[in-house]
């Protein structure tokens, strides 16, 4: 962990602390530390910039109501913030209803750009220099695919299975066995 | 914990963080984590493990005003309290409450209860590479810090399964025995003492007709029972009985109190209203 990692994460802690005790300040400091990564992250899965302000905008609204609660728990601060985000972008990414008012071409536009962003050739970019990146380098390919279609880019189960042409339980398999292996290699 | 429960949880804490649960199991699991500091800590660690991939995606300014209108949406938001843990009561001579009553003192244990048997009956109905027979109905006997202790799986012939999937301090001169409680007229009837806290098929008189909460004592003391009958199990009824067999499977249940007591021959303490003892619905 760098000291400009360590740093922000103390910065994260004492922000959903303020969070946790009523204190509007510490939304306002997580979203200068973290907030233009968290709607990048989100854009990204969301491919829409709209979609994702608003899935940002959801997202630090649940951070607020169940700051107190996280606070409880262990975890960092850091991760529970980037998941509370996706968890929000993937919601309305399934969420028919939500994306009904867009036209065809634009869905499949969005489907499209979410199936490029793990292009075989350059997930390297995706996990970085840092030890995740090594590890996933020793997975079988299917395996390393099917996890960063679904973490990266929000793919459920059922669309990897449907666009990686296996059936659904090969998919699950990938991932299952996949994670189990890179928790092996990360540990 | 067994190296089965432990793998289900595993995979269900992998699809969690992965976000491949629908927000319903996410809702349940995350009542289950907040229950579980190890469980808690599990997640936290593949959460950050994983979190350079979310690094890597391309910063993007935020539009003029967000944090402003940001503001202006939780000044109106009220936020969640943080849950209060309030230890139920240890004394081994109060009649454990049900904690899916109005008035029980800890209404998410009963989220807890019914998140940990979906987990599982997830776990049963989605395998299927698991071995037949599948149990018809699993209970979950939780302690009163609301951890799981033990795993109790009705098959359905008038057989079950216990498991216990964490440690169970026996003292000395004490042993373990299960028992159910088929109706109030017929009373309690011993399945039998176990060989110490491990893995035992269970067979006896039939299993109760109505759910019950546990007759325990100390030192362990099952604060609820919680039953559904898995996935897979419904589906193989076919959809003309599926009803009824649900409907069968529900009263049956409960059965399930261990306790720590060398008397085979009767339960020392008298069975709480049938009234308190209604599953859990889901």
């Amino acid at each position: 962990m760098t000291d400009d990692t360590r740093q922000r994460s103390r910065q994260l802690d004492w922000a959903l602390t303020a969070c946790a005790e009523g204190r509007p300040d510490g939304i306002d400091a997580i979203l200068d530390i973290e907030g233009p990564q968290l709607l990048g992250v989100a854009r990204r899965i969301l491919i829409r910039h709209d979609l994702a302000e608003e899935a940002l905008q959801d997202a630090m609204v649940l951070i607020w109501r169940k700051a107190a609660q996280q606070r409880q728990g262990e975890g960092s601060a850091r991760g529970w913030i980037y998941a509370v985000l996706r968890n929000r972008c993937l919601t309305i990414l399934r969420d028919g209803k939500r994306l009904s008012s867009l036209s065809p071409d634009e869905l499949t536009r969005m489907q499209d750009a979410r199936q490029d962003l793990c292009q075989d050739d350059d997930w390297k970019l995706l996990a970085g220099t840092g030890r995740l990146g090594e590890c996933l380098d020793t997975l079988d390919d299917p395996a390393r695919r099917a996890i960063l279609l679904a973490h990266v880019a929000g793919y459920s189960h059922g669309e990897i299975s449907a666009r990686q042409g296996v059936p659904l339980g090969t998919a699950k398999s990938w991932i299952r066995r996949g994670l189990a292996s890179l928790r092996e290699c990360l540990s | 914990m067994s190296s089965v429960f432990q793998d289900d949880v595993t995979a269900f804490a992998d699809d969690y963080v992965m976000g491949l649960m629908s927000p319903t199991e996410a809702e349940m699991f995350e009542a289950l984590i907040a229950a579980d500091p190890a469980l808690s800590a599990h997640v936290a660690q593949l959460r950050n493990q994983l979190l350079p991939l979310d690094l890597s995606a391309e910063a993007l300014a935020l539009p003029a005003g967000f944090a402003a209108r940001l503001q202006a949406i939780i000044a109106q938001t009220p936020q969640d309290a943080a849950p209060v843990t309030v230890p139920l009561s240890s004394d081994p001579t109060v009649a454990p409450v049900a904690a899916n009553l109005p008035r029980a003192p800890m209404r998410w244990l009963a989220g807890l209860a019914a998140s940990l048997v979906l987990g599982l009956a997830l776990g049963f109905g989605g395998a299927m590479q698991r071995p037949a027979p599948a149990p018809q109905v699993v209970a979950v006997l939780l302690d009163d810090q609301g951890q799981p202790r033990a795993i109790i799986e009705d098959y359905g012939d008038d057989t079950a399964q216990i498991r216990f999937v964490s440690d169970v301090d026996v003292p000395q001169g004490f042993s373990i025995q299960a028992w159910t409680l088929p109706s109030a007229e017929m009373g309690p009837r011993s399945l039998g003492v176990l060989d110490g806290a491990r893995a035992a098929a269970l067979a006896g008189p039939d299993l109760p007709t109505r759910p019950t909460p546990s007759c325990t004592r100390s030192p362990w003391n099952p604060r609820r029972i919680a039953h559904r009958t898995p996935d897979r199990a419904d589906h193989r009824q076919g959809s003309g009985r599926r009803a009824e067999h649900l409907t069968r499977t529900r009263e049956r249940a409960g059965v399930w109190s261990v306790k720590g007591d060398s008397n085979p021959s009767r339960c020392p303490c008298p069975p709480p209203p049938i009234a308190a003892n209604r599953p859990n619905p889901t």
